[in-house]
């Protein structure tokens, strides 16, 4: 069996998260992955950031001035 | 009791918004939105959830229709995609790596601290730069933890486009994210 270029084992790599691949393209990435540092590393680090991106949150706030303008708009109903 | 939801939910109905929108304005609408449509089925509002949840869910409606109204925005998308990412931008014409965008590695070297504020700040600010229709998917896949067959349906984006946003999705956030964590 050839080895897969890089550009479809990583695209497999998302596909396999929803168990959506054949046993075909499994076993295709799974070779692809023994042999190929860099799509180990797209990997690993893809996990990383799917990860971390649950736990983003954000510390910005609404202005008084905004929460004015929201409170009007309820006004209007 | 709708007259204390702007002092008592507003900041954290606009954080949650801010994270997966990424714009102020945008965000500050949903905010309002979600408190119109509150009032206006405030009779449907049956109190076996809390008040908070029951925002939360109108909210998360709102972001989803907010998507699928910017993701299939063809003038949008279709600039946005073309102009910007291009497969050939990462691999050479035999589908391998090319030598400038081949992952690097991320341990060693003090940039391993992945729960740090630091990488959070990073990665938001890569997750702003994606085109409306990768956003989306990542977002409702990764945050909201949606299965992809329900994210296909809220966008109406068919299966196999799905896999290919994906792609570049998480191609375009890995690199974005290396250039401006690895190479700081």
């Amino acid at each position: 069996m050839e080895i897969i270029p890089c550009r479809q084992a990583t695209y497999l790599i998302s596909k396999r998260e929803g168990h959506a691949l054949t046993l075909r393209e499994r076993f295709q990435l799974l070779v692809h992955l023994i042999v190929c540092e860099f799509c180990r590393r797209f990997l690993e680090q893809t996990k990383i950031i799917s990860k971390e991106a649950k736990r983003l949150a954000s510390e910005e706030k609404l202005t008084q001035e905004e929460k004015r303008k929201i409170r009007e708009a309820l006004n209007l109903l | 009791m709708p007259a204390k939801w702007i002092e008592n939910f507003s900041d954290s109905l606009f954080s949650y918004a801010i994270v997966r929108v990424s714009d102020r304005e945008i965000a500050r609408d949903l905010v309002q939105e979600t408190f119109l449509s509150a009032l206006q089925n405030l009779a449907s509002f049956r109190g076996d959830s809390s008040e908070k949840t029951w925002l939360f869910t109108i909210l998360k409606n709102k972001i989803i229709d907010h998507y699928r109204k910017s993701s299939t925005d063809k003038t949008v998308s279709f600039s946005e995609v073309e102009g910007v990412f291009s497969l050939d931008d990462y691999f050479d014409a035999d589908g391998e790596w090319k030598e400038s965008a081949g992952p690097v590695n991320w341990s060693g070297g003090g940039h391993d601290d992945f729960h740090s504020k630091e990488f959070h700040e990073v990665l938001q600010k890569c997750l702003s730069k994606l085109t409306a229709q990768c956003r989306a998917i990542f977002t409702l896949k990764y945050l909201e933890e949606l299965e992809f067959e329900e994210i296909c349906k809220k966008l109406l984006v068919s299966t196999s486009n799905y896999w290919v946003i994906m792609h570049r999705a998480k191609l375009t956030l890995r690199r974005c994210i290396e250039k401006n964590w690895i190479g700081s």
